[in-house]
């Protein structure tokens, strides 16, 4: 079975050949949870690897992850069929009175990829649409993005709302964004801070893995 | 073609690191340097952390209003920290950076244009979305022209952004600003047009190549303004360049003297 032109097709983003392999590998009998973790999740794992490494860079990663949508929309039927979970939910918002999206949706996308069900809550989320979003869909991890020194603060009242709502035990809270430092998270009581999306990816696997 | 120098901002870690320890030399040095480089302009951007935004502000101005005559633009989202800025540095005929649609950010800052007699730079976005194309981008020109009328504010003094957003995430976001540029000179010919230009290579490699080549391209479509670092001398070449090619340099004698200068070679 062609698991590994599949994989090459995901890393060169090729959206239409992706689709075409994947409905291919289907016919020919090929099992849906196999294609999942055997070539679309390595797939969008070594893309992440040589963006980290500056070898790919941001469109190259866009079109990688478009593919991976594609291969995700004709192998999701068969997975749901089969009863396949998701490996967590993970809330993803910039903060409020941030309109700054592509770092979110980076995170967005490697954490997709990496198999995790994404809760996207957009731009501009106050603290209450994020604790509200982490009750709804009962959400381990949540990551906020921001993109400038005034807003970034806003992290500060999310993390103190899920205290005083008493849900903060039950969901660990990942944050990121240029002006962001380790010793701001830690400061504000966050649980990491990830440098880039491939960061947030790798702790979506340690919260949900322990 | 205005030029304001974008350097001195507390989110760049030297800037922010001179800021803590309230470096003077440092300061006195870069305004030497971008004022040399032919800045009109010179923004300051205090904003390294919350708390100290205004003291470090005001700090700075202090620190470089007796000893340097170029204006300067008072950058903020913060509009306390714009009317403080303006009162400290006392003189007309300087910048505000900036304005969007949304009223929280224009209804406090368009009378302290009025008050301080300062440019305003507006941005084409509101609180609720930031454009996607041209005409979002238009549809947003004709309600600044509605505030700027309302405020009676004269066009000539407002630097309408045409937001530039990376090629990363929409191969057609230069094409878009171009064109945007191109439109507000032929409806709203009285406003002036600005781009913050580094956000379009934002994402890719060798990002001052994509930059200074944009630039490049909005000159001739009719651009007036810039927020660039003055001090990338290719940058700087290229644009005397293109001053030069698109007309807008009578004679080549600025292309000429800018050549004397050894200015135009790396």
């Amino acid at each position: 079975m062609d698991l590994k032109s599949l994989k090459e097709s995901i890393k060169n983003g090729k959206a239409k050949d992706t689709e075409e392999l994947v409905q291919k590998l289907l016919a020919q009998g090929a099992d849906a949870e196999d294609i999942l973790n055997q070539a679309l999740i390595p797939a969008m794992d070594e893309v992440g690897e040589l963006f980290q490494q500056g070898e790919y860079f941001v469109p190259e990663l866009l079109v990688a992850a478009r593919a991976m949508q594609k291969a995700m929309e004709a192998i999701r039927p068969k997975l749901i069929a089969k009863g396949v979970k998701s490996r967590g939910k993970v809330v993803l918002g910039t903060v409020r009175g941030d309109l700054h999206d592509i770092g979110k949706n980076l995170v967005k996308m490697m954490v997709e990829g990496a198999g995790f069900e994404v809760v996207d809550l957009g731009i501009d989320v106050t603290p209450e649409k994020f604790v509200q979003a982490v009750k709804d869909h009962q959400a381990g991890l949540i990551g906020m993005s921001a993109l400038l020194t005034t807003t970034m603060l806003s992290m500060r009242d999310t993390v103190n709302l899920l205290k005083s709502e008493g849900v903060r035990n039950q969901v660990k809270v990942m944050v990121g964004g240029a002006p962001l430092r380790k010793e701001f998270a830690d400061e504000i009581g966050a649980d990491f801070y990830g440098k880039d999306a491939t960061e947030a990816k790798n702790y979506a696997k340690f919260v949900y893995e322990e | 073609m205005i030029i304001i120098a974008e350097r001195i901002n507390g989110s760049r870690k030297p800037i922010k690191e001179a800021l803590k320890r309230k470096d003077a030399p440092f300061f006195i040095n870069e305004f030497k340097a971008l004022v040399a480089a032919g800045s009109d302009f010179i923004d300051l951007n205090a904003s390294s952390l919350p708390e100290a935004e205004l003291p470090d502000l005001l700090w700075l101005i202090d620190l470089i209003k007796d000893r340097f005559e170029i204006p300067l633009a008072v950058d903020s989202s913060n509009p306390e920290v714009i009317s403080a800025g303006l009162k400290r540095i006392g003189r007309p005929g300087q910048i505000i950076n900036s304005i969007t649609l949304t009223p929280a950010r224009h209804e406090k800052i368009l009378p302290l244009a009025q008050e301080y007699q300062a440019s305003v730079i507006a941005l084409l976005m509101d609180e609720n979305d930031t454009p996607k194309n041209i005409d979002d981008r238009l549809r947003a020109m004709e309600r600044l022209a509605g505030i700027i009328d309302r405020y009676q504010i004269s066009p000539d003094r407002v630097l309408v952004d045409a937001l530039v957003f990376t090629l990363s995430t929409d191969v057609k976001n230069g094409m878009y600003v171009l064109e945007t540029i191109r439109e507000l000179k032929k409806s709203f010919p009285q406003f002036k047009t600005l781009v913050g230009l580094s956000n379009v290579s934002y994402g890719l490699p060798d990002r001052k190549l994509l930059n200074r080549t944009f630039l490049s391209m909005l000159l001739p479509a009719g651009l007036d303004a810039a927020l660039i670092d003055p001090l990338d001398r290719e940058l700087m070449a290229t644009l005397r360049a293109s001053l030069t090619l698109s007309g807008q340099d009578p004679s080549c004698l600025e292309y000429l003297q800018a050549f004397r200068r050894g200015e135009l070679v790396k």
